[in-house]
């Protein structure tokens, strides 16, 4: 060690720097030819979302390793790199910073919930770097670097206002988690009822982590509303469940239940998930071609217990909108991307999307969907809704 | 009435929260951070030995076990090195939470698993139709709060449990095995957060986040009560219960939260040793 130690002298040193460059410059051109395009997969691992975030990584790699298997983009590669939000809008920031000038990544897929969007948005925009972001949320995002796969309030709460009085009775109790979401879902629910003579009789909110409904079960009860609304995020929407249906309450009262999937339904018996409505874009009981070709595809990757959800099937289908502008593009040039990517048909998990150029949301299939022995089956397909243009 | 029922049911759901957390931090004075988790042992013993195709009632016996086990391997490998060091009790503790928690996502995954009701259906009590699975649970907090009461405070081996916590070097030198008791209320308390996910877990979301929800209320409710007692932190769960319903009546959920925890924080702040005691010179 110490011999080491005395031979490194000035010159020496300048030696080991300037042949350092001269690799540092060297290093692109001997790897340009099959220089992988990196993509951020950015979601939540851990801290209470992992589920969602298991699956929307899921779908995300589907398509980017089907991407690889057929030759990538022009024979370049997509390589993927995991970082976990940990379900915190703060390590999201951190991550995002990250994947961008540490990683060098073209595009990031993620993340999961509003909260963390949001705080993203200034270093998405500053890295100039494409955000796909493919989760349902409250509408209202207009950034030339973020893309939304997303069901929107136009997608799900006026089509669901109108089944409900039709079918279920026109007075409803509004329940969700104490956050942007539910609160902006339950805006919209009631502008909408306005116009359609539903009547609100009851709004709540419930903060994470509750594990006692009992007084909102009484409130909801002493209320009379024939259907309960439900955009509790997360686990606790099961506790409110759980409870709802051992007061007895399910057989004067419809539930309406935003977010609800195939996870919810692991959580729940059949009994207590039985009846509940649901809108979706997506199920793992259609058996149209394009949905189980799908389902073929997840179980081949993933194992064939693997969930193939709503969630599943966005990231799945934004991820291949985003090859398609690559291939456009001709490279993963990040500007060329996001120009050329939308404005693009595609067929997703169910039905045909339309990934639109003005405020770069997709027009999606929308299904109403109801909870039947332990399944999600379709009840009513109202084929693909183009939501208000959110710039405006 | 049903208010009041309603009161009592969240008054039992805590009630059996805090027990063990009663013998581990109000008579051991430790910061069990892991004391949702050893929640998380006792509910995942059910989902687990219902999901081989046992009964509830089986899983519901077998999970204060699973409880004292896990507890006993915390302090023995954890605990026990830092009694003397209060703060540092927290970290570790916290330490020891995540682990679980990771744990049970490698073992049962992160999604939230079903445990059916076994007492599905409604009884009517005090002429209000009630549901079966939540008179059960009140219960049995109520017994399970007396008998802890007569096991602690009324029997010999709770007396020289007391005493080792009481004064250490007193109590080992009129022959108590000092190591042998904190094991023993270690373990107690373990397994009684052990039971109480149990016996909870039909009711609600047993997932790995399932803890975290009742980390708060059960030490606060502890606080406001006054350690070194059992009847204190009876009345600090009937404080937190009692107003959360109360408020709950009138205002949505989230607001009765952020009132619930600014009362307790004025209550802590004017009787810092609980309100059983009164304020110290």
């Amino acid at each position: 060690m110490t011999g080491r130690k005395q031979n490194l002298t000035r010159r020496r040193f300048f030696e080991l720097g300037g042949a350092t460059a001269v690799a540092s410059l060297a290093a692109p051109v001997v790897a340009q030819q099959a220089e992988p395009i990196r993509i951020g997969v950015l979601q939540p691992f851990t801290g209470g979302l992992e589920a969602l975030g298991q699956q929307g990584a899921n779908g995300a790699e589907l398509a980017f390793l089907d991407a690889n298997d057929a030759g990538g983009v022009d024979g370049r590669m997509f390589e993927l790199i995991r970082a976990d939000t940990a379900t915190d809008p703060k390590t999201a920031v951190e991550r995002a910073n990250d994947l961008i000038r540490r990683q060098k990544v073209a595009a990031i897929i993620g993340p999961v919930t509003s909260a963390n969007r949001d705080a993203m948005r200034p270093t998405i925009e500053r890295g100039k770097t494409p955000l796909l972001y493919a989760t349902d949320y409250e509408g209202g995002v207009c950034s030339r670097y973020i893309s939304c796969y997303s069901a929107l309030p136009d997608h799900w709460v006026v089509p669901i206002v109108a089944h409900a009085v039709k079918n279920l009775g026109d007075s409803f109790y509004l329940v969700g988690s104490d956050y942007v979401w539910p609160r902006e879902m339950n805006a919209a629910f009631i502008a909408e009822c306005d116009k359609t003579g539903g009547k609100v009789v009851g709004e709540e909110y419930t903060p994470w982590g509750a594990k006692d409904y009992t007084a909102t079960l009484r409130k909801i009860r002493d209320s009379g509303a024939k259907t309960v609304v439900i955009s509790i995020a997360g686990a606790d929407a099961i506790t409110f469940v759980k409870q709802f249906a051992a007061t007895g309450m399910k057989k004067t009262t419809q539930v309406v239940f935003f977010g609800f999937s195939e996870n919810y339904l692991a959580g729940l018996s059949d009994e207590e998930s039985e009846g509940i409505i649901a809108p979706t874009n997506f199920t793992s009981s259609l058996t149209s071609p394009e949905a189980e070709h799908l389902k073929e595809r997840v179980r081949a990757r993933f194992g064939a217990d693997a969930i193939v959800s709503n969630t599943v099937d966005a990231h799945w289908s934004l991820a291949r909108m985003y090859i398609e502008g690559v291939r456009r593009a001709g490279g993963d040039d990040r500007e060329a991307v996001t120009d050329a990517m939308v404005d693009q048909t595609l067929m997703s998990g169910n039905g045909e999307v339309y990934l639109r150029p003005g405020d770069r949301h997709v027009d999606l299939n929308v299904l109403i969907a109801q909870a039947q022995g332990g399944r999600l089956e379709v009840i009513e397909e109202l084929g693909r809704i183009a939501a208000t243009d959110q710039c405006t | 009435m049903e208010l009041f029922l309603d009161t009592l049911n969240y008054f039992s759901l805590l009630m059996l929260v805090v027990l063990g957390l009663v013998v581990i931090f109000g008579l051991m004075n430790v910061i069990n951070m892991a004391h949702g988790e050893f929640l998380l042992v006792g509910a995942y013993t059910v989902v687990g030995i219902t999901g081989a195709g046992y009964s509830f009632w089986l899983a519901l016996a077998l999970a204060p076990v699973a409880g004292a086990v896990v507890g006993l391997l915390v302090e023995a490998l954890v605990v026990r090195r830092i009694y003397h060091r209060f703060l540092d009790t927290i970290l570790a503790t916290w330490g020891v939470s995540l682990i679980l928690k990771q744990g049970v996502i490698l073992v049962f995954g992160p999604t939230a698993q079903s445990v059916a009701n076994p007492l599905p259906g409604v009884m009517n009590v005090f002429g209000v139709d009630y549901p079966r699975m939540r008179l059960l649970i009140m219960a049995v907090a109520i017994l399970l709060t007396l008998v802890l009461y007569i096991a602690m405070f009324r029997s010999n081996l709770g007396l020289r449990l007391r005493a080792v916590i009481a004064n250490r070097d007193m109590a080992s030198a009129l022959g108590l095995n000092t190591r042998r008791m904190d094991m023993a209320s270690f373990g107690l308390g373990a397994a009684l957060a052990g039971f109480a996910g149990a016996i909870i877990s039909p009711v609600m979301s047993v997932d790995p986040q399932m803890g975290a929800g009742f980390l708060i209320p059960s030490f606060l409710s502890i606080l406001i009560g006054g350690v070194n007692s059992l009847i204190g932190p009876l009345f600090g769960v009937a404080a937190i219960s009692g107003s959360s319903n109360l408020i709950a009546g009138w205002l949505s959920q989230a607001d009765t939260q952020i009132i619930v925890f600014l009362m307790a924080m004025v209550v802590i702040r004017f009787f810092p040793e609980g309100i059983l005691k009164r304020r110290q010179k």
